[in-house]
């Protein structure tokens, strides 16, 4: 299946900071000067279901790496087993790694491909040289991956801009496309408003673009997951094909449905894989069924995941056994459960990270993201 | 087409759950919104039962809370499948024969979690309208039920059904 951009409007966003930045230039030379990739090589795993080391090398001032691979199939997970600097040090080791000690550091078990983002905190330093990562996949049969680094070498901006490529699947019922969205009221608030949000973390939006999805929008305007099965969510981000190469994209669904519950968003990843489309970690989705009633709603969604695609996780997870490697945001825990129903809420966290943007569950006054946040969300290769 | 069993308007219908005498909304409403409201997380039943006594009251108060947002609303619905009685049904049967889309799928799927074969008819129906995501909804809440009753209706819908991604989920249903 293959996205046809049949309408496709490259827009300045009159909110970005095209003022700020001055004439930005040509962003493809620009992205040529900035990014750098590296082919690392295909590899098998053992019978111990591990590849072995797998070597990538930082350059001098870079800040920051992106190492992917795959793709194994929907059906099985994959996750970093230990990865090592250039000194020889152990920076990451998996929780069941006989090595494991905490670290600022995370990364998750995915479906069909792995993409693992260093560094995803201040704490973490990602020093030029060879490091090698061995990677786990879920078989008992040999698994070959393929795999590939992308390094951002420009600087860090506090005015940091990310470009969207926004993707309409099917969304008839609530009356946008890509062809009324530049001037659709309520979408255009959807873009102020998550100018808003991520504005608090010093990024602004860039380019928007716009396309309707030329798949099956009967299938794909709802995603189904079902019995854990991401199949529909991997293949529509396969389709992204943004027109600005580092542009995020943001495929708009009515709905993405979790075994008939509905969900809010959901990002590739997180993190995802930046700067690279075409991959089933190649952007992120949001229900737009929020669209008419509150668009600030919709706004929130993106802001939200599309901070998770970029490499942020959420202060805490919904039973507080769980929080970001960051040391400046709140932590709340699962003692603050004070009802007892397994879950920690905004309000029994309020003051404990209950405010945050990236809270597992925020209030429409969920808006805080750290200086660490900030920090993390800057240093993306899909932002500039 | 969608049947037209009932020509109740869904809002009345929440009205008269509401009137139940062990009708509670509004109490809960604090420790039941975070449950609708995670990003990435499903709605947990056994969380929302955690709550005790009073939690469908408020779900069906959500529902037809216009202050809410849709997807919150939305939720509320599909959750009212993990808590059947004859007043939660009479509010999803209302959505699944409604005009929104979006809340005619969720009510699908809760009926079919909360009512299994006796959702059939139901399903069934909604198994033959002219909204191409309510027959795939419907066809997926169908296969969850499982059993003769739910697979002679996907089978009937199926020797007609045009939509190839209808076609698939009906297949795979059938196949589970």
């Amino acid at each position: 299946m293959s996205r046809t951009q049949l309408t496709t409007l490259v827009a300045s966003v009159t909110l970005a900071l095209a003022a700020c930045n001055g004439d930005k230039g040509d962003p493809l030379e620009e992205d040529a000067e900035a990014i750098e990739t590296e082919a690392l090589g295909s590899f098998t795993t053992n019978s111990d279901e591990l590849t072995g080391d797998i070597a990538f090398t930082v350059p001098d001032g870079a800040s920051s790496a992106a190492v992917y691979c795959g793709p194994y199939g929907d059906s099985l997970l994959a996750t970093a087993w230990v990865i090592t600097d250039p000194s020889g040090n152990q920076f990451y080791a998996n929780e069941y790694h006989e090595s494991y000690t905490e670290a600022p550091m995370r990364v998750g078990n995915h479906d069909d491909m792995l993409p693992v983002l260093l560094p995803v905190s201040p704490d973490a330093d990602l020093s030029a040289g060879t490091w090698t990562m061995d990677v786990w996949v879920a078989s008992s049969s040999p698994v070959t991956v393929d795999c590939e680094a992308v390094y951002r070498v420009a600087d860090v901006s506090n005015n940091a801009v990310v470009d969207l490529d926004l993707v309409f699947v099917g969304l008839d019922d609530l009356g946008i496309d890509a062809s009324s969205a530049p001037d659709d009221d309520d979408f255009q608030q959807v873009l102020a408003t998550l100018d808003d949000f991520w504005g608090e973390a010093g990024l602004v939006l860039g380019d928007v673009s716009y396309s309707d999805f030329s798949g099956d929008t009967g299938k794909y305007g709802v995603i189904d997951i079902d019995d854990g099965d991401n199949g529909e969510f991997n293949d529509l981000l396969a389709t992204s094909d943004p027109p600005r190469p580092r542009a995020l994209t943001v495929f708009f669904v009515e709905e993405i449905s979790v075994d008939g519950s509905p969900i809010l968003g959901r990002a590739a990843g997180p993190p995802g894989i930046p700067t690279v489309h075409g991959t089933s970690k190649s952007g992120m989705a949001a229900t737009s069924a929020d669209l008419r009633d509150d668009p600030d709603r919709l706004a929130q969604i993106i802001a939200h995941e599309g901070a998770h695609f970029l490499g942020l996780f959420h202060t805490s997870e919904k039973d507080g056994g769980t929080h970001d490697p960051l040391s400046d945001t709140p932590e709340c825990g699962s003692s603050s459960d004070g009802d007892g129903d397994g879950i920690v809420s905004p309000t029994e966290c309020s003051g404990k990270g209950g405010e945050s943007l990236m809270f597992w569950a925020p209030l429409t006054t969920s808006t805080d993201l750290s200086s660490d946040q900030a920090w993390v969300l800057q240093r993306n290769p899909a932002v500039q | 087409m969608r049947p037209s069993i009932l020509v109740i308007s869904f809002g009345l219908v929440s009205a008269l759950a509401l009137a139940s005498p062990s009708a509670h909304a509004g109490d809960l409403r604090d420790s039941v919104l975070p449950h609708l409201s995670g990003m990435e997380d499903p709605t947990s039943p056994d969380a929302l039962r955690a709550l005790g006594p009073g939690v469908a009251d408020e779900l069906v108060s959500m529902v037809d809370d216009d202050a809410l947002p849709r997807t919150t609303r939305a939720r509320a619905l599909h959750s009212l499948g993990w808590f059947p009685s004859p007043a939660t049904r009479g509010v999803l049967v209302a959505a699944l024969n409604g005009s929104d889309s979006f809340m005619a799928r969720k009510a699908a799927y809760a009926l079919g979690t909360g009512w299994g074969e006796a959702a059939v008819p139901e399903l069934k129906g909604a198994l033959a309208s002219d909204d191409q995501r309510l027959r795939d909804a419907s066809a997926r809440a169908l296969g969850k039920i499982g059993g003769s009753a739910a697979d002679a209706a996907l089978s009937e819908r199926l020797a007609v059904e045009e939509a190839a991604s209808v076609r698939e989920s009906i297949t795979k249903a059938l196949a589970d």
